[in-house]
């Protein structure tokens, strides 16, 4: 009796012990709902505000207009369908609050996405089927999380506000350079120009998916004008020219450009690039006075590497990138390392570090990338001078879950399809990212408000983590 | 004619040989001025002299005899005389002729005489009540210019902007850019063809159809308000009193197409109207809307000018009808070969706070222009004189520029890094652009004087008038090719990309500007204090109403089937398509460059003449003008300036004394104020990228801008020695409130510049001119010289990045400097030659325009100079008889090039980074455009 006694004694204290263990439970939250619901028994244009349900169906058939001092949240699950190459013009805020179980989609009914080869002559995602979100100086937030954008990019037909032109075509505008801007967890399918376009502003830019972004030109991610945040953790296949960039033209004021681009990975980007012959289409570009971190990034079959432009001060489009160190940050001076590279030709592995093809480049090669390049290309090497890259041909292969390399169908293969760029636990990108920097924090961290998670460096390089973190599709 | 006058005969001295000879002075009798030209024929034998430049004549180794002499100038009633020479004597006699002219309808000189005579002119600027400077037909016909511009930059204190063809387009007077000047015809404000201003082009004026050109540098209240450098009234040709008959064949020749062949287009493609305006705006054009075969363009060489012109007049109905009919035609093929730099909008920081930003040059255009162009000028005047009380005057002008251009450019991406030793570009891109640009302008203005009572008069003007300008289908067709170094890296194993077809462009714009217009003039004679006083009041209204269109399409060049890019075969066989599909809809759906604007102006004044003494005169009033504005744009209306309405009202005093200090020599002293309108471009927000160059910036009008006020002072010391001979000094002061000029500004959150006018403060410009003309027997020299110095500031933008801490800073600073399109320094030399024994004519003509501000940067020190030019021109002209003179005429001798810089350290002078054009290490040459001389050779006659 007393061995049974203590007996439940100690299961009593086990079971005890177990219950102070936390649960795994998910907990539903209220899902954020401000002002009216907005009705959906008819296509919508003109002014709105308010709330578009969970897991309703609208139709969007005109422009809809975000007044100044308004909200319109899109809560998860909606489904919006827009015709007439209509647009989302945002004076005020616009919540797009998607989940990992429930996302959100806006896209063009009339356009259905291919797999496979992606020709820039026929592939309707490079045309543009809705219009975008243009954000004005008054728009003080915009957060995009769980949603696809797909077939964005119709060109304007008319300017909205002082600032875009007719005939722009992005899917994101954004100039508001006190305004946060939080694109997260989000899919981006096809576009004609550069994706987001952003003149200033604060930004968190994470754990997205970006497919066919350019039809024959434009970037992924365009930061000019001051504009200062994160853009990481983000899988960019298929792009016409970069990846990510950062500019400062078009600044205002003494603020500039400052952007970390790290953990993203870049597939076969910069083949569709026909304006500009030349460097400027790779998979990720800081130019003209910006500063930019770029670290943990893995970069497969792409025209370039990471390129910091140069300057000659007589004959540049594109000029110095600052590369001095500063007291003043957040990011206090341009540095880049731990990036992984592997090509699948000569002219791809030439421009690992890249060289002064019309333009001058001052990248410096790294010991920590993979391939070391500064072991490579040795220490008497000039940077910007071309090189012998033969022997880096298929050297590296960073051995994804599903994409077999070599893969010789680079400049075709422009979204995921079924393809998965998990890395294997051999990759040897694995375990390879360094911590040494510190993402900029400069959004709110907020479920409806603000960024859901600023993710910091991770360890392995790219945008998927061994241990689930980083990107979650 | 035919009466004895007077003669005066005095025998001086005795010589030798048997032989006598008749020397003296012709002179005008009114002016007691020498008349240049006048022939003295003596009978019966076969000797006969004309008068030389000094009104001199000289009848050598005459035979002791009776002869019967007779002198004749042209608007002169002859003299016919009998006189005996008795052997060896000198005889000395002077003539006096008197005008034949009963035209008296003139408002501004009153002075009789051949109105188109230099003798004519020079009185009329002693005469006339403010500062004048006066260009007669005479002076037009032996210079070597064939439109009203370039004789416009030989008149003092006025320097010229030129045209793409080489040929003046506007003046700048006194430093004072084109907006402050107005064009007149007869008087009369007429409208501008030009799509963005109020100025008129000045080579839409053939020379051959003026009487003269008046240019007036200060106003009187009767005058309109609006110009503050200058007012061009331009003179047509006007009845004469007998029959008249004159007329010019030439032809010539560019130098520059025996060095490249001219270039032509098929104009018969072109589609006047944009598919917007056929199908209706918001429908979607088809790409067959956009035919090929105006892209595809011819070669000529060695193409021949022309130019035709006849004046017929005469007077009927005892002399009380006049008309006139004057029609000229010119057929010019110009162009010329341009080279230029391209400037990047976005620039790195400089190196520290007292270090100079750098202008980056990212590609390198030359430019092949041939431009042909057609210029269809008639005049008619008919007048009718009542009685002498009354008398009305109806005149019809219309005027027709057509120019078919042809642009061919060559544009290197510049890369010129050491790219393994290899300095060279990596793009090659070319452009076919052909354009048409038709402008006219019409007008009908019906004048009329009346005599109401003994002392009081009055005169009125009526005009209805328009301009008109169209470009239909400008079109540009786009190639690149890739430009590859090897490894290895030099020059010689460069290769060349495959050719790929760009995205097309096309664009059709158009404007109208009408103009209602009436002028009412009261007179009225009186004597204060026993003085002669002559007061006048006025007032005028017009009514302005203008459209302006603008429609541009984008075709796209798709790829090729399994290809990024579509390889180019021939302009016929590309393709092009919509991306996006609303490009088919072009722009003018949502464009503020289509718009309409109205402006009323009315305007009321009254001033007095007052004769203090004998010698000094002073005239003074005030005017008031109210101007109100609207315009209405297509932008959409959530855009702010979508349309706008502008009303203000000015008070212009106006001062103008006249001190005579002797019979040939006075002072003159003026004061007025004026203002300016911003033109309507200036005002619509517009972003006008007319040219799709990727060189120039676009242009975009400021709906906030303010009008100008201007305070002006002269003072002119005038001397008029003898004959032609003339000298005049003067100095002058402006300040200018609210002044608009252009600079290169960030309109939006975009990186794209644009320019915009603004006001910038309050401008002070002054200066001071000198004119002077001396005539040594057959030599004359004539000259002029002004100097201008004005002081404003502009904001400029500077960035830097500070060596201390390295710290980015941009920032604004305040920039003094001259006002745009002012040089400081003007000159013109003319050395004339005029034997009327030879009846040769011949003047070589020499422009000095100092450096200028052509554009404005938006950074500081960065601004687009024009370098320093010498013009020099050269013609000559020899009378065949009573009837006949050929002519030759020879512009740009020296082949003087336009050429841009930007003041900075020169890194691209020489070097791995040197770059064409530049000449300096000191300055970066951006543009040279080179137009090579010009021949033309033909004859006049004249009944």
């Amino acid at each position: 009796m007393k061995h049974l006694r203590n007996a439940l004694f100690m299961l009593a204290i086990f079971v005890l012990a177990s219950c102070s263990k936390k649960d795994t439970a998910v907990v539903s939250t209220p899902l954020l709902k401000v002002g009216v619901t907005v009705s959906n028994t008819a296509p919508l244009s003109g002014p709105i505000k308010g709330t578009f349900l969970a897991n309703e169906t609208y139709a969007i058939s005109g422009d809809v207009i975000i007044n100044a001092g308004d909200t319109l949240v899109i809560q998860q699950g909606v489904k919006i369908n827009i015709s007439n190459g209509a647009n989302f013009i945002v004076h005020g805020t616009l919540l797009s609050l998607g989940s990992k179980t429930a996302p959100i989609s806006i896209t063009d009914p009339t356009k259905t996405k291919t797999t496979g080869n992606s020709s820039a002559a026929t592939d309707p995602a490079y045309v543009g089927g809705w219009g975008g979100i243009y954000c004005d100086v008054t728009c003080p937030l915009l957060v995009i999380k769980w949603t696809h954008l797909d077939f964005g990019g119709a060109g304007l037909v008319a300017p909205p506000f002082t600032g875009p032109s007719t005939g722009d075509q992005y899917i994101i505008y954004w100039q508001n350079p006190n305004g946060n801007l939080i694109l997260e967890d989000s899919w981006l399918y096809g576009s004609p120009d550069d994706a987001i376009r952003f003149y200033g502003g604060h930004i968190n830019v994470m754990r997205n998916t970006l497919e066919k972004l350019g039809g024959t030109g434009g970037d992924g991610f365009n930061a000019k004008g001051g504009t200062q945040g994160n853009m990481a953790y983000n899988l960019i296949i298929g792009g016409a020219t970069n990846g990510t960039k950062s500019a400062n033209d078009g600044a205002k004021g003494s603020i500039q450009t400052q952007i970390a681009m790290y953990n993203n990975t870049y597939v076969n980007c910069g083949f569709r690039n026909t304006g500009t012959y030349g460097a400027r289409s790779g998979s990720i570009e800081v130019e003209n006075n910006s500063r930019a971190l770029a670290y943990n990034n893995l970069i497969v079959d792409c025209n370039f590497g990471v390129r910091i432009a140069g300057g000659n001060n007589v004959t540049a489009k594109v000029y110095l990138a600052d590369t001095l160190s500063h007291v003043d940050g957040p990011i206090f001076k341009t540095a880049y390392g731990h990036n992984f590279f592997y090509a699948d030709n000569l002219k791809q592995a030439n421009q690992i570090v890249p060289t002064n093809i019309a333009q001058a480049v001052v990248t410096h090669p790294q010991a920590t990338d993979i391939p070391n390049m500064y072991a490579f290309l040795g220490p008497t090497y000039t940077f910007g001078f071309a090189y012998d890259g033969s022997s880096l041909v298929g050297q590296n292969n960073p051995k994804f879950v599903n994409y077999t390399l070599p893969n010789l169908n680079f400049e075709n293969q422009a979204s995921v399809d079924g393809f998965d760029f998990h890395l294997q636990a051999a990759s040897p990108a694995a375990g390879k990212g360094t911590s040494s920097f510190t993402p900029i924090a400069n959004v709110p961290v907020s479920k409806n408000f603000g960024s859901t998670e600023i993710t910091p460096p991770g360890k392995d390089i790219g945008c998927y983590q061994l241990d689930g973190t980083g990107n979650q599709h | 004619m035919k009466y004895i006058f007077f003669i005066l005969v005095c025998l001086i001295s005795v010589t030798n040989t048997f032989a006598s000879t008749i020397t003296g002075y012709i002179f005008d009798k009114n002016a007691r001025e020498q008349l240049v030209g006048a022939t003295v024929i003596l009978l019966p034998g076969s000797a006969n002299s004309s008068s030389m430049l000094s009104g001199k004549y000289s009848l050598n180794n005459i035979q002791a005899g009776k002869y019967e002499l007779k002198v004749s100038y042209l608007g002169y009633k002859s003299i016919d005389t009998t006189l005996a020479v008795l052997p060896n004597t000198d005889l000395k006699i002077n003539f006096f002729l008197e005008s034949n002219s009963t035209n008296l309808s003139t408002v501004v000189v009153t002075a009789k005489g051949g109105k188109e005579s230099d003798g004519y002119a020079k009185r009329a600027e002693q005469r006339a009540e403010n500062l004048v400077n006066i260009v007669s037909a005479n002076s037009i016909a032996i210079s070597p210019d064939i439109t009203v511009a370039n004789v416009m930059a030989r008149v003092s204190g006025v320097s010229i902007e030129r045209g793409n063809t080489g040929d003046g387009q506007y003046a700048i007077i006194r430093g004072m850019d084109k907006r402050y000047n107005t064009t007149l015809i007869n008087g009369i404000k007429i409208p501008s063809p030009d799509n963005k201003n109020r100025y008129v082009p000045l080579d839409i004026f053939p020379s051959d159809l003026i009487e003269r050109i008046e240019v007036s540098k200060s106003l009187t209240p009767d005058m309109e308000g609006d110009a503050s450098g200058g007012v061009i009234n331009l003179v047509m040709k006007t009845a004469p009193d007998e029959f008249r008959l004159e007329g010019n064949v030439g032809a010539g020749y560019s130098a520059l197409f025996s060095q490249r062949p001219f270039d032509s287009f098929n104009t018969s493609s072109v589609n006047k109207k944009s598919p917007a305006e056929i199908l209706g705006t918001g429908i979607e054009a088809a790409i067959s809307a956009f035919p090929y075969q105006n892209l595809i363009t011819t070669t000529k060489k060695s193409p021949v000018n022309s130019n035709y012109s006849l004046t017929i007049g005469n007077r009927f109905l005892d002399k009380k009808l006049g008309v006139i009919f004057s029609g000229s035609y010119q057929n010019t093929y110009a162009g010329n070969n341009a080279s230029r730099l391209v400037e990047n909008a976005t620039l790195g920081p400089a190196q520290g706070p007292n270090a100079e930003m750098t202008q980056v040059f990212p590609e390198f255009l030359t430019r092949k222009y041939s431009s042909l162009t057609n210029r269809l000028g008639l005049v008619s005047t008919i007048d009718y004189k009542f009685n002498p009380n009354n008398s009305i005057s109806l005149f019809g002008t219309y005027l027709q520029l057509n120019e078919d251009r042809v642009r061919l450019t060559n544009d290197l991406l510049l890369g010129n890094y050491s790219y393994n030793g290899y300095t060279g570009g990596f793009q090659q891109s070319y452009e076919t652009q052909t354009r048409q640009n038709l402008q006219d302008i019409y007008s009908l203005v019906l004048h009329g004087n009346n005599k109401l009572a003994p002392s009081a008069y009055t005169d009125w003007s009526l005009a209805y008038s328009g301009a008109k300008q169209q470009l239909p289908d400008m079109a540009a067709f786009n190639t690149t090719q890739e430009i590859s170094p090897n490894t290895s890296g030099t020059a010689t194993s460069i290769v060349y990309g495959p050719l790929t077809v760009r995205p097309e462009k096309r664009e059709w714009s158009h404007n109208t500007d009408k103009d209602l217009s009436g002028y009412l003039n009261l007179h009225y004679n009186t004597k204060i204090m026993n003085r002669k006083s002559l007061f006048t009041i006025g007032g005028m209204f017009r009514h302005k109403s203008r459209d302006n269109y603008d429609n541009k399409y984008s075709l796209n060049a798709p790829p090729d089937i399994n290809s990024v890019e579509q390889l180019y075969v021939s302009i016929p066989v590309s393709q092009f398509k919509f991306i996006p599909h609303t490009d088919a809809l072009g722009t003018a759906f949502s464009n503020a460059g289509v718009y309409t604007f109205n402006e009323n102006v009315q305007g009321v004044y009254g001033q007095v003449k007052y004769f203090v003494k004998d010698g000094f005169d002073i005239l003074f009033g005030l005017r008031v003008e109210n101007t109100s504005q609207t315009y209405n744009s297509s932008l959409p209306a959530t855009i702010a300036g979508k349309s706008a309405s502008i009303t203000y009202m000015d008070f212009l005093p106006s001062l103008n004394a006249k001190y005579s200090l002797s019979n040939n020599q006075a002072l003159r002293l003026s004061y007025f104020t004026s203002l300016l309108r911003p033109a309507y471009s200036d005002l619509v927000p517009y972003l006008d990228k007319t040219g799709f160059s990727q060189d120039d910036f676009g242009t975009i009008g400021n709906p906030n801008l303010q009008h100008t006020v201007i305070n002006n002072f002269d003072f002119r010391y005038e001397m008029f020695p003898k004959g032609l001979d003339q000298f005049m000094l003067g100095a002058f002061y402006k300040s200018i409130v609210n002044p608009i000029e252009y600079a290169l500004v960030q309109t939006s959150y975009a990186a794209d510049l644009e320019l915009t006018p603004n006001n910038f403060g309050t401008a002070h410009n002054y200066g001071m001119e000198a004119v002077f003309r001396k005539f040594f027997g057959v030599i004359g020299i004539s000259g002029n010289y002004t100097y201008t110095y004005s002081r404003i500031n502009s904001t400029k933008k500077f960035t830097y990045i500070d060596p201390a801490d390295n710290t980015y800073h941009n920032i604004d600073v305040n920039q003094p400097r001259p006002l745009q399109g002012q040089a400081a320094h003007i000159g013109n030399v003319s050395l004339l030659f005029k034997s009327s024994k030879s009846k040769v004519d011949a003047q070589l003509a020499m422009v000095y325009t100092g450096e200028r501000i052509n554009t404005l940067s938006m950074y500081k020190d960065l601004d687009n100079w024009e370098r320093p030019t010498v013009n020099l021109d050269f013609s000559a002209q020899k009378e065949f008889g009573q009837h006949c003179i050929i002519y030759v005429k020879i512009n740009n001798l020296l082949n003087t090039p336009y050429q841009l810089i930007v003041k900075q350290t020169n890194r691209a002078y020489s070097g791995i980074n040197k770059l064409p054009i530049q000449d300096s290490p000191k300055y970066a040459t951006i543009e040279k455009d080179v137009y090579y001389a010009r021949y033309s050779l033909g004859f006049r006659f004249k009944f």
